[in-house]
């Protein structure tokens, strides 16, 4: 495989691109049920436990071309980038959403709107300047990752 | 049949204990943090009371007994709320299509032109909300609100005022809840009003007979009537149709008194606005109580000034300015003005 800028900006657009997708939904989700959303934060864990066991698969002794957990492939780069940036940008969402004035969505279902309208018409282009901040800002931090892997792949083996 | 009965506590602040129904524009009247709005967030249904039952046109809003509690999408329940709640993000066109969707497209447009032009609002249609005045948002949240064809509106308390619900009236057939804090509103609008306070009612009918003849002492001071006082029956006559009326350190000669007896205790009320004041140097006028001025309070247009022995008294600001010689003062109760409690 090779690394290249346009593979990296590929990897990380996809991986933030994904994980924004599941965190609106999740948050769609979870806005109508009632968990409460300390617990969003949780998924943070697997992150770090996650990032370790990929990190001694490619950087170990096997290396990178080795039989490792995530083999070296884009998808499997593209999962690894969603994993550890999901419940980040979950939790952005969900408060992007939380800082929305109730009323709106109030006055929108006394009109007889659906959640499902509720969230497409009114929630979601209201939270979606903070959301899309905030997407950047991961993009940058799946960016940072993979450079990581990048610059340290094949120098740290032997 | 639209009638409510709601029960829901909030500790520690409110318990919550209503049974009302809803004709015509019935109006809300009562202090702040009295359950007002909280009456019509349960009735839309982002509130749900802990027991009780809401029938809105003979359906079944809510029933705690039946476990019935429809989502405020289903309850048809136009809502206007206290805070402005049009969508920043759409113009006011779009936000009356938003409530219009139901319907083909071209007959959803010809009946968001048509709210539009009977709330005025035609000129600003292409604006968004922040960039309309205050009273144009109100509009064009009532606009909003019954172009989703409700069968009941709610109006919080938002500054409306009698033009307004005059072209709301002519607009919608149905029942109106509104909670104000304007009385004179209420008055002139209203086919009924209803005083709250602590949750509770207090008093309830045609806004005239209320405003004239509260029933209990909370109703005579929702009402304005900062002259209440306990005092014993000392004499009754029912061919003269009065009655002689003793209190702390004053005696009146008052209306008569039908199913009381000599000697019970009453409570009267009269409203500041109907007491005359007169100099204490002048004769004695019938039904008056001398009194010494213990501060004046000038508003607008009237004066209100308060008498030992707690005696309110509005007086035109003319009528201040011919009497302000008085070295002392005798205040007149007009019989008529004597409302027992």
């Amino acid at each position: 495989m090779h690394w290249s800028l346009w593979l990296v900006l590929r990897i990380a657009g996809l991986a933030t691109g994904i994980s924004v997708v599941i965190g609106l939904w999740l948050a769609f989700v979870l806005t109508n049920r009632k968990v409460p959303s300390d617990y969003s934060f949780l998924p943070l864990q697997f992150k770090v436990v996650l990032s370790n066991a990929v990190l001694f698969y490619w950087l170990g002794t096997n290396g990178p071309s080795g039989a490792g957990l995530w083999p070296l492939t884009q998808a499997g780069l593209v999962a690894a980038g969603v994993i550890s940036v999901e419940p980040l940008v979950l939790s952005a969402v969900r408060s992007a959403f939380a800082g929305l004035d109730p009323g709106y969505g109030r006055a929108a279902r006394s009109l007889g709107a659906s959640e499902w309208r509720v969230f497409s018409r009114i929630h979601l282009p209201l939270a979606l300047r903070p959301i899309l901040g905030n997407a950047a800002s991961m993009f940058l931090g799946v960016i940072a990752q993979l450079a990581i892997v990048w610059w340290g792949t094949g120098r740290i083996s032997k | 049949m639209t009638h409510a009965r709601i029960g829901k506590k909030i500790p520690p602040a409110l318990s919550l204990e209503v049974d009302f129904e809803i004709a015509g524009l019935t109006a809300l009247y009562g202090p702040k943090g009295g359950g007002k709005t909280l009456i019509l967030e349960t009735i839309a249904g982002f509130e749900k009371p802990d027991f009780g039952r809401i029938l809105l046109d003979d359906a079944i809003l809510f029933d705690a007994e039946a476990r019935v509690n429809l989502p405020p999408r289903r309850r048809h329940c136009g809502y206007v709320a206290q805070r402005d709640a049009l969508f920043p993000h759409m113009t006011l066109r779009r936000n009356l299509l938003f409530a219009a969707h139901r319907g083909p497209r071209l007959e959803r447009s010809r009946r968001v032109a048509e709210m539009l032009e009977r709330f005025q609002l035609t000129p600003v249609a292409a604006s968004r909300p922040r960039e309309i005045e205050p009273a144009e948002a109100l509009r064009g949240a009532v606009a909003r609100a019954l172009l989703g064809e409700p069968k009941l509106l709610l109006l919080d308390d938002r500054g409306f005022d009698e033009a307004l619900l005059r072209t709301i009236r002519e607009a919608f057939p149905g029942p109106v809840l509104l909670v104000t804090g304007d009385l004179d509103l209420c008055c002139a609008a209203a086919d009924r009003l209803i005083l709250i306070e602590g949750g509770r009612i207090v008093q309830s009918g045609p806004p005239r007979t209320v405003v004239d003849r509260p029933e209990s002492v909370d109703a005579a001071r929702l009402l304005g009537f900062s002259n209440v006082f306990e005092g014993e029956i000392a004499a009754l006559d029912p061919a003269r149709k009065s009655s002689r009326l003793e209190f702390a350190g004053f005696a009146l000669t008052g209306p008569y008194i039908p199913g009381r007896f000599r000697g019970s205790r009453v409570s009267i009320a009269v409203h500041p606005a109907d007491l005359r004041v007169h100099s204490g140097e002048i004769e004695r006028q019938p039904n008056a109580v001398s009194a010494s001025l213990v501060r004046v309070s000038r508003g607008a247009r009237a004066a209100r000034l308060e008498f030992s022995g707690g005696i309110f008294a509005d007086v035109p600001l003319e009528e201040l300015e011919r009497q302000k010689d008085n070295k002392s003062w005798q205040v007149e109760f007009p019989q008529q003005a004597l409302r027992v409690l």
